[in-house]
């Protein structure tokens, strides 16, 4: 019986001991990416793949049945890398002919009062101004103005107008060559009076008036600035700390179109990262330009690599990590009462590993951004990648598509255990995912404030003789390109 | 040849020191018939479990201690009170085991029909499907002489054979056994309170004294002979029945009330006896594990009566039940589970952070605690009666090992069938869990729900490889106990529930404390 007894509390001990040896060894092997390298025994069924232009994203995924996934990244940023010391044109500021026509008003009240009072010998006192207009124009429809203008080859820019006096009616036609030197914008001003008198007393008249010179002054003061100061790039965009995003003029000349509109190139100024000279906004090329609408007004063009550029300017001076800090997502977290009271982790500030990159998709843009993020569970604390993107969406309409709402994305943590990548809260994760419903609101909102801090801001410019406003801003993408349609008006004050 | 049987100086004490058999002596000669009469409490069925039952004496406490005790128990045949025809069998069965195990197998003897005939039955008994429960009480006695015969013992133990038989059928036994003595040389002892019956068939008659706790032989020097045999006349048999009886009568009168002289108790094994609970479970593993192999091998339709009988026990006939209630039990959890967040939580998204795990957690532990209950009780009970209604002495008397017979594949198909049923609770379980996962529409559940089991995440593994061993250890350790408490002796009815309980309540302890080392193996490695 004894002998019974100690085989039994064998049997039992050696049951304990061989549970614990194949419990030790049991649980498979978790996905490790050491490298680029992951276990053997994940080999054939770990799925890579890599995806994103700019900023990639190479994942290692092992797919378990039940719809549980683990998952591992790496994003890393790709060349071609736009050059700093080049000002590629890769925005455009358009002013439609019907903003012009709007400001055709604003300067024949600004024309009036200069020629108020104004009275000469023989011709009468100046009486008023009639039917000004001021245009895009192209030298294939206006022959008559070749000898005026010269060589114009992107267009200019026409104004007509008839100044009365007591005696005389006094035509005037004035063109605006727009030219881009020295880093900066200038009018080639041309002006002629329409005078057609058939005799020597009315010629004398004429040159008493001295109609050509009254033109010119009249377009030097009163159109010229309203001109440049419309068709600029974006004034500076003030990022704290001293720094600002700045655009600049580029290479390219200005585009107008007969009667329709004209667009300015631009391009947005950046510099190396000192601490990592490297990493610079991706270069993706622009699609083909699209032709502005016969109704716009005012709009910005913004290529990807302009966005990216921006993005990456946004990202180097800390404008966006300061701009994460203020909406708080790792407060927003750890307050979360259901976080509080439910989960162990805590997660520290977000900052951006890499400058966020655009891209564009079929449907509108495509936003990645990695960022780097401490979690803290216990005593313990542990180095996460979180890597998330954000779709731009648009639906077609009729005559473009229109920002209908921005989804979360991917949205993924990888966390750093010494030199290899494992995952990790991949649960928790796939839950925050599953509440991207919840952020879309909020996210739309964020990113129109944040285009329209950059490029509506400058509307508010005091060297405009009117002011102008903006009843909405309409993002759109068209091909690859975002274009802020805005939806302006002119008043006088 | 030598004697069958040679007791010498027998001395038995009961485990509370009293002294009921006390220097018996006895041998039996070939061809001889020897009966052995007493009154209640004289230690006839003690005398004859010394014979079988020697050492479920001793566990029991039993001092058996003898000057000579020559047996060769291969050559021993036993009809226990009441025949113990094996209830599981059919009348061709219960002949068949005894031809089948036989001591000298004789290809001539190996017709049921004929053995049936030789007590006097019809041979259409014989017909397969036949339950023994269908037979009278003297048909029974009849199948179990005929069944002992068969066996082709050397000697043949009858005990209180007579029971429940008229007067007439008694008559008819006596000749029966003398004829079949004569016929098949061999020697028999009866024990037995009937003087017809003793008197009928006794070469010799032996009193097992209430006064001197042993055995003393009547009427020595005159007893004409069994008085069913050829040369006896109605009054002659009378008279000696009437003599006998007067005998008997006047022993009792004198010594009836006489309690049996207390002596010193047996040596105390009392810590050995309180750890055999504990102990045989691993015995019955061990045993069952090295025989059922070896009974499967040479004798296996008699292992496939008993597994399936043991798998219908505790298999089939449970079956709705164990369906239904693990739904409903996977059901509930789920749907519990699926309210714990409150208001504001997407019960479907709990439903997927949990998946199967409730399954791989509960259903091992739950399956367990329902087989022990509801299945292992059968099965114990089953053994016990067995006990109870000595079908296993019967066993041990035709020279099947209980061990290899009954044991082993019960052991293995109890083992087996909680292997199932815990599968099949699982699967219970898990329809529950669909039926919850389909009310809040969550999509790819049956994939979601056995994630677990079929491709576990690497966390999850371990609780997967968890739900499988503690399968197997319930499985052997249930079944092992269930046969060890089911399959011990049972003096009485009560001892019958008394194992039941003791099961239930040593296996409930067997599961609580492997879940427990297994969490915190789980959790620490």
């Amino acid at each position: 019986m004894k002998g019974a007894a100690a085989i039994g509390a064998l049997v039992v001990a050696a049951h304990v001991a061989g549970f614990a040896a194949l419990a030790a060894r049991t649980g498979g092997d978790e996905l490790v990416v050491d490298h680029g390298r992951v276990p053997e025994s994940l080999a054939a069924r770990t799925e890579v793949s890599r995806d994103g232009i700019g900023l990639v994203r190479t994942r290692w995924t092992v797919r378990y049945r039940g719809g549980f996934v683990r998952e591992v990244g790496a994003t890393e940023l790709t060349g071609p890398l736009q050059d700093p010391a080049q000002h590629p044109c890769s925005g455009r500021v358009i002013v439609g002919q019907r903003l012009l026509d709007q400001l055709a008003g604003t300067m024949a009240h600004e024309i009036d009062a200069e020629l108020r009072g104004e009275s000469i010998f023989a011709v009468g006192d100046y009486q008023r101004l009639d039917g000004l207009s001021v245009r895009w124009a192209r030298l294939e429809a206006h022959a008559d103005d070749s000898k005026l203008v010269g060589d114009a080859p992107h267009g200019y820019v026409r104004a007509i107008a008839t100044v009365i006096f007591e005696r005389v009616s006094v035509p005037l036609v004035v063109t605006l060559v727009p030219e881009i030197k020295a880093n900066a914008m200038h009018f080639r001003i041309a002006a002629r009076a329409e005078l057609a008198f058939d005799n020597r007393v009315e010629q004398w008249l004429s040159d008493k008036l001295g109609g050509n010179k009254l033109a010119t002054r009249l377009a030097r003061r009163q159109i010229d600035d309203v001109l440049i100061t419309t068709l600029a790039p974006p004034p500076p965009f003030e990022l704290g700390d001293g720094q600002t995003l700045r655009f600049t003029y580029c290479d390219q000349p200005p585009e107008l179109a007969e009667g329709a509109w004209a667009a300015l190139p631009f391009a947005v100024a950046f510099e190396r990262l000192g601490r990592a000279p490297q990493i610079l906004p991706p270069k993706l090329g622009s699609g083909p330009r699209v032709t502005p609408r016969a109704d716009t007004a005012l709009a910005i063009d913004l290529d990807v690599d302009a966005l990216n550029a921006v993005l990456f300017e946004l990202w180097r001076t800390g404008y966006l990590d300061r701009r994460l800090a203020e909406v708080g997502l790792d407060r927003r977290f750890n307050g979360d009462p259901i976080v509080t009271e439910y989960l162990s982790i805590r997660m520290s500030p977000l900052r951006l590993a890499l400058p966020p990159v655009v891209t564009a998709t079929a449907s509108g843009l495509r936003l990645a951004a990695e960022a780097r993020v401490a979690i803290a569970d216990g005593a313990e604390t542990t180095t996460g990648d979180l890597y998330g993107t954000v779709a731009f969406g648009f639906a077609s309409s009729t005559d473009a598509p229109r920002l209908v709402g921005v989804d979360l994305g991917a949205l993924e943590l990888t966390c750093e255990r010494g030199s290899a990548l494992v995952p990790c809260y991949s649960d928790l994760v796939a839950a925050l995912r599953d509440r991207g419903d919840e952020f879309h609101g909020a996210l739309t909102s964020a990113f129109a404030d944040l285009l329209g801090d950059i490029f509506v801001g400058r509307l508010a410019n005091d060297q405009l003789p009117a002011e102008l406003f903006v009843r909405s801003v309409t993002p759109m993408v068209t091909s690859s390109t975002l274009r802020l349609e805005l939806d302006a008006t002119i008043s006088t004050p | 040849m030598s004697a069958p049987l040679a007791v010498r100086g027998l001395r038995v004490v009961l485990p509370d020191g009293r002294v009921v058999i006390d220097g018996a002596d006895l041998t039996i000669g070939p061809g001889e018939v020897v009966v052995l009469l007493g009154g209640s409490g004289a230690g006839k069925s003690t005398f004859a479990r010394v014979l079988f039952e020697r050492d479920e004496l001793a566990a029991a406490g039993f001092d058996v201690v003898a000057t000579e005790l020559s047996l060769d128990r291969d050559r021993l045949g036993l009809v226990p009170q009441r025949g113990a025809l094996f209830d599981h069998l059919d009348v061709r069965g219960n002949l068949q085991i005894a031809i089948d195990h036989a001591a000298a197998r004789d290809t001539a003897n190996d017709d049921v029909a004929t053995w049936l005939q030789r007590v006097g039955l019809d041979p259409k008994l014989a017909e397969p499907g036949t339950p023994v429960t269908s037979l009278s009480g003297g048909q029974a006695q009849r199948v179990a002489v005929a069944r002992v015969l068969a066996s082709q013992r050397e000697l043949v133990f009858l005990d209180e054979p007579s029971v429940g038989l008229d007067p007439h059928r008694v008559r008819m036994l006596a000749r029966l056994v003398r004829e079949q003595v004569k016929a098949l040389g061999i020697s028999a002892i009866i024990v037995t309170h009937d003087v017809a019956l003793a008197a009928g068939v006794a070469d010799r008659l032996f009193l097992l004294s209430l006064e001197h706790r042993r055995l003393e032989q009547l009427f020595a020097d005159r007893w004409p002979g069994p008085l069913e045999a050829p040369g006896h006349d109605d009054a002659e048999r009378g008279r000696w029945v009437l003599e006998l009886e007067q005998t008997l009568l006047a022993h009792l009168d004198a010594h009836g009330d006489r309690p049996a002289p207390k002596g010193p108790a047996p040596a105390n094994r009392s810590a050995l006896r309180f750890a055999e609970p504990l102990i045989a479970p691993f015995r019955t593993a061990a045993i069952a594990a090295v025989r059922a192999p070896v009974q499967l091998v040479r004798h296996p339709r008699d292992f496939a009566i008993v597994a399936g009988r043991v798998l219908l026990q505790t298999l089939v006939r449970p079956l709705v039940f164990y369906a239904i209630v693990s739904t409903l039990i996977g059901y509930t959890v789920l749907f519990v589970i699926s309210k714990v967040g409150g208001a504001g939580v997407r019960p479907d998204a709990l439903l997927r952070q949990i998946g199967g795990s409730y399954v791989v957690a509960l259903a091992p532990a739950l399956s367990a605690l329902l087989f022990v209950a509801a299945s292992g009780s059968a099965t114990n009970a089953w053994l016990g009666s067995m006990g109870l209604t000595k079908q296993t002495l019967a066993l041990d008397a035709l020279g099947v090992d209980r061990r290899s017979y009954l044991w082993a594949p019960a052991w293995l198909a109890a083992g087996l069938a909680y292997a199932l049923v815990a599968a099949l609770f699982a699967l219970g379980m898990i329809v529950g869990g669909l039926l919850v996962c389909r009310s809040y529409g969550v999509t790819d559940a049956w994939q979601l729900l056995t994630a677990d089991f079929v491709d576990p995440r690497p966390e999850r593994a371990r609780y997967a490889l968890r739900a499988a061993f503690l399968v197997w250890i319930y499985a052997w350790g249930i079944a092992s106990d269930v046969v060890a408490k089911g399959g011990a002796p049972k003096p009485e009815a009560d001892a019958v529930t008394r194992s039941m309980t003791a099961s239930v309540v040593a296996c409930t302890l067997w599961v609580v404390a492997w879940e427990l080392v297994t969490v915190v193996v789980v959790f620490r490695s």
